[in-house]
């Protein structure tokens, strides 16, 4: 399968695709090998012989990591899960900065385009994203390293895709899929006239958003710059309208009531929960009556220590430091905090977009805006 | 004859008369120990990015067999334009697979000892408290 071509997407010589390649054989097989293939050495060897020397299973996720690092598995493929995390930016990095200028120039925008792009250079970069390049991405989703630059959104775009061996879709659009029909499912009479994805990177999670409701007004905000410009050139050459601006979702320009739909996908799980409590706040402000919040996230709680762990491999291992104070925020109290109504609290699953059998279903959660 | 016999080995090096081998090793200091423990997990992130080389240099050979096949010379440009189709690209993928199955084995070799209900042949440390 290949990544649906569009302007604003680099292109690879013969050796990057290669190396490109190597990644995704290495992220699959890190993901769909070792990392699952840990589940026998544990349950099989290590579990039994702690058991049987004394007498209990381990009590906590501390005492499950001392138990796995003495055994070669977890900690070779351990090593192995991060370097492919690191080489996927790196082998994809190089790529693009190669053709930096070409990218940018392709980015700019026109006048017959169909969406806009709204660029804040005052904005002030949220130290929680300047100081953490979170999945071990170097520069994160904001960093800037000419004029004009789409750097790192055209690196999160093919990065993605090279990452998810593809299993997010040609677009890497799966989640944004996902989310649009929990929407349509769980709110059909609900018809959006305009429609907020914060955080929206690239755009994989804006764009189907308005394929599934071409009547509404979609936007797409993010803090980093080289986000907005690469997702608005990417939604021009797919032709489809959107408009996206540069701004932190915990306070946005736009103003009271003006969205009937404020959507997020894979961002709270990066923040730290006085921000979470902030884009929900701010989520709150933003939506008409009648209107929705929708995040993803809100995993039941997980009672076996090695599962705790291991559903914390992405913190531990790929700089997603937050990522443990959002799981344990207790979310319905979060939303209501935020000014939701307790009882329009709601939340919903969908099948694993890629990795059917072995992800957990994808869980989410949002409120109704009385 | 020596010269039908494809990669030869080189001839031994003459030691007649008054030449010995060269030494390959260096009197005086011994060698200093230059890595500390940490660096074996940045041994194994530079491991990782060579595999990657060996695999686009493995790819870059095919893509020359598959030019060559087709009867086209493998020019830089002819390389640079070339897109495998998708059964060669079915093929490379399951290449890519099986070596990294071969490369890596020193650590999948704990999960088969374990389905196979073998105890490992390490020595599992001390690990409560």
């Amino acid at each position: 399968m290949f990544q649906e071509p569009h302007a604003a997407l680099p292109s690879a010589t013969h050796d990057e695709l290669a190396r490109q390649d190597f990644c995704s054989s290495l992220r699959k097989m890190f993901t769909t090998d070792l990392f699952p293939g840990a589940n026998d050495v544990y349950y099989r060897q290590l579990l039994p012989a702690f058991e049987a020397r004394y007498g209990r299973p381990p009590a906590s996720p501390q005492e499950v990591k001392r138990l796995t690092d003495s055994s070669f598995y977890f900690r070779g493929s351990d090593v192995v899960g991060r370097a492919a995390q690191e080489l996927v930016w790196d082998t994809v990095g190089e790529s693009i900065e190669r053709q930096l200028d070409t990218l940018n120039g392709n980015a700019r925008p026109r006048p017959a385009d169909r969406g806009t792009l709204r660029l804040n250079p005052d904005l002030e970069i949220p130290r929680y994203i300047d100081a953490v390049d979170i999945h071990v991405m170097p520069g994160n989703f904001h960093t800037e390293l000419s004029d004009d630059d789409v750097y790192a959104g055209a690196l999160y775009d093919r990065g993605v895709y090279v990452f998810a061996f593809g299993g997010l879709g040609p677009r890497n659009d799966g989640l944004g899929v996902a989310q649009a029909e929990v929407i349509r499912e769980r709110f059909p009479e609900l018809k959006p006239r305009r429609i907020l994805d914060v955080g929206c990177g690239p755009g994989f999670t804006t764009l189907p958003w308005k394929e599934y409701f071409p009547d509404a007004e979609v936007h797409g905000i993010d803090v980093g710059a080289p986000q907005v410009r690469h997702a608005h050139a990417r939604a021009e050459s797919l032709g489809i309208a959107a408009h996206f601006s540069q701004q932190d979702g915990a306070h946005t320009d736009f103003p009271d009531g003006h969205f009937d739909l404020v959507a997020s996908m894979l961002v709270t799980h990066e923040c730290p929960v006085p921000v979470i409590r902030a884009l929900f706040k701010e989520a709150h402000r933003l939506l008409a009556p009648g209107g929705v919040m929708l995040m993803d996230g809100g995993m039941p709680p997980i009672d076996d220590p090695f599962v705790q762990m291991r559903t914390s491999w992405f913190g531990m291992n790929a700089n997603e430091p937050f990522s443990g104070g959002f799981k344990a925020l207790d979310y319905p109290k979060a939303v209501a905090e935020a000014g939701f109504a307790p009882e329009r609290y709601f939340t919903a699953e969908r099948e694993p977009v890629y990795l059917k059998g072995q992800l957990p279903p994808i869980s989410f959660f949002g409120a109704i805006r009385d | 004859m020596a010269d039908d016999i494809p990669f030869a080995a080189p001839p031994p090096a003459q030691t007649d008369g008054a030449r010995r081998p060269r030494r390959r090793w260096a009197r005086g200091v011994d060698r200093p120990a230059y890595l500390q423990p940490g660096d074996l997990d940045r041994m194994m992130v530079m491991f990782v990015a060579l595999m990657s080389e060996v695999s686009a240099l493995r790819a870059r050979v095919d893509t020359h067999e598959a030019l060559l096949d087709g009867g086209t010379s493998p020019s830089t440009a002819a390389v640079e334009a070339y897109v495998p189709d998708d059964a060669r690209g079915v093929a490379r993928d399951a290449q890519r697979q099986a070596m990294l199955s071969r490369v890596l084995r020193a650590i999948t070799e704990e999960r088969e000892a374990a389905l196979d209900g073998r105890k490992p042949e390490i020595a599992h440390v001390d690990h409560a408290g």
